[in-house]
């Protein structure tokens, strides 16, 4: 998401200005209902009295259920900025590349892709990888921004760069550390290797993770005692983030942090939709009528998508294994272009009319 | 919070650029993307119709549908697909364990070569870590590569020191290169580690009966009888070491749970009912021959042992001996041994035929010569100067033909 620039003008508190309420915003777009759910699974099994909901909390990632969950939240997510993109008011007129141009491109690039995987097919792969945590940092620091503007909290051009360099520190962290992904992919592994190379990267990542974690509270009470203080989700956002890639070992951590960032971005995206469409709909649909139409398009597209498309390619000679994980690899990096363009907030564009309604009119909470 | 209900907003509609602006041609590839993915979507649902017959999976997780692929084993097809895995550069951890779930399966579909160089490739990838090293000595055991097995051996159980099991196996297969006193070593290791260890104990028991040290084997062989008291091998070997003791009533109580849990066990069969005979309990070892042949009526040593006990009794009833050539003839025509000749002898002259007694009695002492086995020789010699002289040999107890 791109930050928006900080106009409004009413205080919210520290707890800012929510899109539905404190609880439901906190929990579920600051995502801090994460903490204690990854709290129980790592740690909550060994603890007396809780072992139960601990492991029912690690079902969700058992095979029988992470189907479902993948398709739910994750699948969902997914094809919900492809909907979005089709959906939100005047984009097709306004981004004729990105709704015309470039799906085309993209199943020409993923078809090929398929057709030489020895040799490119990785490369995919690993792009999308890479490109995962810098999404996901993305996101947070474009939501962390747009509650301040929503709260009132005029933070500074420098503040948003310092604000962005927090919620990149993680990205980074994993960047130059994570195997398969970022450096690793990019250097060869010579020079990966180097003694040099290695107590560097030994030594900044635990400066990353202080970073990643700590800088956001000390900007947060930078800006404590201000007139319009910066929300505390704006912080939790971003540390939430930060605990997702760094907290965890890495196979869980893109588990969990695709589970937890799909229900933020739905979350989002469903309010969005429905407040740019009571407007358009005239009240013909209610609002959870909006949002349900919404989502059941996204599962359609999802299990289109993640689901069907994989066999085609089957189909056509590849194996299924390859199929599924360029699928995915396609999909994802769609995802990630396209929300660079639906979620820009421009005085022309129609995000700025649902964040400007609200922190024009609504009353502080 | 209070809660408020924000009116229709007519910036929504700020955001409209002239749709002209657009090549025509973008509207043209919008079309075509839009048919062809749903073309594709569409191909998809009904390939997977057609060939799983259901709708696609939810699932999509390459090891979710391997999964599936190894109930309806179609192994070759995993295989394809976690080789298919690998060439998309996974990360190490991921390449760690496709390099051991694709030697197992290669393991199981009998191409040990293939699967040896794929735990070795995922030991390269891990060195501490040493499941792939199990696995890979499995699999070089099941070749009888028993060389190659020691040295990753002597790895794994630096690596786990305290794993008793591990420890025990590494006795083993030190045991299979004929390091009798390493593996003794090893066992005892083992069974210092976890004394309920059934392996550590039966091992070490194993090792000393074989060693002719019975009455050191004995304590083990309890252990492992009393720690795995549903393993008739376990009963079996310390029936045996109670034989070699002396204690004979001891011996066929092992040996009678042994056969109790493992019918099957035709050599304990025959050691039973040689002990049996030994005991004054002809009858009941003459039965036990007869059980074990009722189950492999061709079995040479049963055809044997029962032809010498019926040839050789004292008190023979009417029509033993003509059993008794019978099955002596068949032993000879399924083995031919010096024993099986020597037995026929014992028949034949059992049935009053001496002439044929001596010819088949001088073939066994020509045989147990040729193979050097001068006791042998010496016995049979022995009975053919009785049959030269007319007598039938006469015996209280059942030929040791087999053993436990």
């Amino acid at each position: 998401m791109q930050p928006a620039p900080s106009t409004a003008t009413h205080s919210a508190g520290f707890t800012g200005r929510m899109f539905v309420g404190p609880v439901f915003d906190y929990l579920w777009i600051g995502a801090g209902a994460s903490l204690p759910v990854l709290a129980l699974v790592l740690f909550g099994s060994s603890l007396p009295g809780i072992g139960p909901l601990a492991n029912g909390m690690a079902s969700l990632a058992d095979p029988a259920l992470l189907p479902f969950v993948v398709l739910l939240f994750s699948s969902t997510h997914f094809a919900a900025s492809t909907v979005r993109l089709y959906t939100k008011p005047g984009a097709v007129a306004s981004l004729p590349f990105v709704t015309l141009v470039l799906p085309v491109v993209f199943l020409a690039l993923l078809s090929f892709c398929v057709l030489v995987s020895d040799t490119l097919g990785r490369h995919l792969q690993a792009l999308y990888l890479t490109w995962s945590p810098y999404h996901y940092a993305a996101q947070a620091y474009g939501l962390a921004v747009m509650y301040c503007y929503r709260s009132g909290c005029a933070i500074d051009g420098k503040s948003k760069k310092l604000l962005r360099v927090l919620a990149l520190a993680p990205f980074v962290s994993v960047f130059l550390t994570m195997p398969g992904v970022g450096l690793s992919w990019l250097l060869p592994e010579r020079a990966r290797a180097a003694a040099p190379v290695q107590s560097a990267l030994a030594g900044i990542a635990p400066v990353l993770a202080l970073i990643s974690l700590v800088g956001p509270l000390a900007l947060f009470a930078a800006y404590a005692r201000r007139a319009a203080p910066m929300p505390a989700i704006a912080p939790l956002l971003l540390a939430v983030n930060a605990v997702w890639w760094l907290a965890l070992p890495p196979l869980q951590a893109f588990v969990w942090a695709t589970f937890f960032h799909g229900i933020q971005y739905l979350a989002i995206v469903v309010i969005f939709h429905v407040r740019e469409h009571e407007g358009l709909a005239g009240g013909r649909r209610g609002a959870l009528a909006q949002a349900g139409l919404f989502y059941a398009g996204c599962l359609a597209l999802g299990y289109a998508l993640f689901n069907c498309l994989p066999q085609a390619y089957v189909f056509a000679g590849a194996s299924t294994t390859e199929s599924l994980l360029l699928v995915i690899a396609a999909v994802n990096i769609h995802h990630f272009v396209v929300d660079g363009f639906i979620w820009k907030l421009g005085r022309r564009d129609a995000n700025r009319a649902v964040v400007d309604a609200d922190a024009a009119l609504a009353p502080a909470a | 919070m209070p809660r408020w209900r924000r009116p229709p907003d007519p910036r929504h509609r700020l955001n409209t650029s002239d749709p002209r602006s657009a090549p025509r041609w973008y509207a043209v590839l919008g079309a075509v993307g839009a048919a062809l993915f749903v073309g594709a979507v569409a191909l998809g649902f009904l390939y997977s119709l057609r060939a799983t017959g259901r709708p696609p999976s939810l699932s999509i997780d390459p090891r979710e549908l391997a999964r599936g692929m190894v109930q309806q084993g179609d192994l070759e097809q995993v295989l394809a697909e976690q080789d298919a895995e690998l060439r998309l550069d996974p990360g190490p951890r991921q390449r760690f364990e496709l390099y051991i779930r694709s030697g197992r399966l290669l393991s199981r579909l009998g191409r040990s070569d293939e699967a040896t160089s794929r735990f070795r490739r995922a030991i390269a990838e891990d060195p501490a870590r040493v499941e792939p090293r199990i696995f890979l000595v499995a699999e070089l055991a099941a070749q009888g590569h028993y060389e190659e097995v020691i040295p990753e051996y002597r790895e794994i159980v630096a690596r786990a020191p305290g794993d008793a099991v591990l420890q025990a196996n590494f006795a083993y297969a030190l045991e299979r290169i004929g390091d009798t006193q390493g593996a003794m070593d090893a066992y005892m290791r083992a069974g210092a580690m976890d004394p309920n260890l059934p392996q550590a104990s039966f091992g070490l028991g194993r090792l000393l009966l074989s060693a002719g040290r019975p009455a050191e084997a004995l304590a083990p062989l309890e252990r492992a009888a009393a720690l795995q008291p549903e393993l008739a091998g376990s009963h079996a070997l310390l029936g045996r070491a109670l034989r070699e003791l002396g204690q004979n009533d001891r011996a066929i109580a092992s040996y009678q749970r042994a056969l109790a849990l493992e019918p099957r066990l035709n050599g304990v069969r025959v050691a039973l009912s040689h002990l049996l005979a030994e005991s004054g309990r002809p009858a009941e070892a003459e039965q036990e021959l007869r059980d074990a042949l009722a189950r492999r009526p061709s079995d040479p040593v049963l055809l044997n042992n029962l032809a010498w006990m019926l040839a050789t009794d004292p008190q023979p009833a009417a029509g033993d001996a003509e059993e008794a050539v019978a099955l002596a003839e068949r032993a000879v025509q399924l083995a031919g041994d010096a024993e099986d000749y020597d037995t026929l002898a014992a028949a034949l002259a059992a049935s009053g035929r001496f002439e044929d007694a001596h010819r088949a009695a001088l073939r066994a002492l020509n045989q147990a010569r040729e193979r050097g086995d001068l006791k042998g020789a010496e016995g049979i010699a022995a009975r053919l100067r009785g049959y030269a002289e007319g007598r039938r040999h006469v015996e209280r107890s059942a030929r040791a033909g087999g053993g436990a």
